[in-house]
């Protein structure tokens, strides 16, 4: 959901990091997109080329790393992956548990020079 | 020479900051601040209106309308008694977002209001990613859009405090009963908190304004 807004702000992030590092060039950008952050991988990498045209990025090569949605069981401490939002726990069939991983989204890495 | 920098730069941190900005000015004005968010036609300005008008004399309520176009909302919640009253109109903007709100506030006297409601755009997608600095995420959903509509649009439940399903006076004409919908909605987000009513004909109502009141009052 809305990749494009969301690659506008990590351009800008990357332009404004990259350049608090003096860099010359901007050679790949490491990103980090959880399973459930309500963003596609393949649609913000299409975006992101997009908006990186004629940028410092333009030619940076993009790096997802994708998160597992994880899950602990507020119940029985059981921690596991979740294919859904939603699941009963693994081991004790409780709905009482919480996200613990996979709605992250931020820029882990810069490589320039 | 190359160089590999290692970041935790939060993508949303823009509208992240603009959000924290808001709650700060909210806490040290007093305010509550709440956004309300549901699918086009749950009954959100519905409920609005009903809230403001019961609990006119006991607090003060300034309510921030979103919509893509129209001051329709803004007109309705104003006539039914709102302390304070701007409409943002996103033209085109499927939800509402920090920066907005910013801006919306700097029309709003604080200090002569308990409680803000926010009512986000309709719209069952958009609006959960987006912190407004609001205290609490309240979603609406009609009984008449039916049981599945929880996993089938797990974000906004998932990100909501509140539930509220509404129109329950349409309860004899449905196949589907609000339990039907709380059981999904609950199997999604456990620590949902429900309220069942009706913003027309008044039912359920009760709970919700002593709920509010609970909240905005010191």
């Amino acid at each position: 959901m809305h990749e494009l807004s969301i690659a506008h702000s990590l351009l800008d992030l990357v332009i404004k990091n990259a350049k608090e590092n003096d860099a010359k060039k901007i050679i790949s950008i490491g990103v980090t997109v959880g399973k459930v952050s309500g963003i596609l991988p393949h649609s913000l990498r299409f975006c992101f080329e997009s908006v990186a045209l004629h940028s410092l990025a333009e030619d940076a090569h993009l790096i997802i790393e994708e998160i597992p949605c994880r899950a602990r069981c507020s119940d029985c401490g059981r921690e596991y992956e979740v294919v859904d939002y939603y699941s009963l726990c693994s081991k004790c069939d409780s709905s009482n548990i919480e996200i613990v991983a996979g709605k992250e989204l931020y820029l882990s890495q810069l490589e320039i020079e | 020479m190359t160089k590999v920098i290692q970041l935790k730069k939060k993508i949303k941190a823009v509208n992240d900051s603009f959000a924290t900005k808001n709650r700060e000015l909210l806490a040290s004005s007093g305010v509550m601040a709440i956004n309300l968010m549901s699918s086009p036609g749950s009954g959100k300005t519905t409920l609005i209106e009903k809230t403001i008008q019961l609990l006119s004399g006991q607090l003060n309520i300034g309510v921030i309308e979103g919509d893509i176009a129209t001051t329709q909302d803004a007109d309705r919640v104003l006539a039914a008694g709102a302390s304070q009253v701007v409409q943002i109109n996103t033209e085109g903007a499927c939800h509402l977002d920090a920066s907005m709100i910013g801006q919306a506030m700097m029309e709003i006297n604080l200090n002569e209001i308990s409680l803000l409601i926010i009512e986000n755009v309709g719209n069952l997608v958009c609006p959960a990613g987006f912190h407004l600095g609001e205290n609490y995420k309240v979603m609406i959903a009609s009984l008449t859009e039916g049981a599945d509509k929880p996993k089938k649009y797990p974000s906004m439940y998932l990100n909501s405090d509140i539930l509220i399903v509404n129109k329950i006076d349409l309860s004899p004409h449905l196949t589907i009963n609000s339990q039907d919908i709380i059981k999904e909605a609950k199997e999604v987000n456990p620590h949902l908190a429900v309220f069942n009513l009706s913003a027309t004909t008044g039912e359920g109502v009760q709970d919700w304004l002593d709920w509010i009141l609970g909240v905005s009052l010191p």
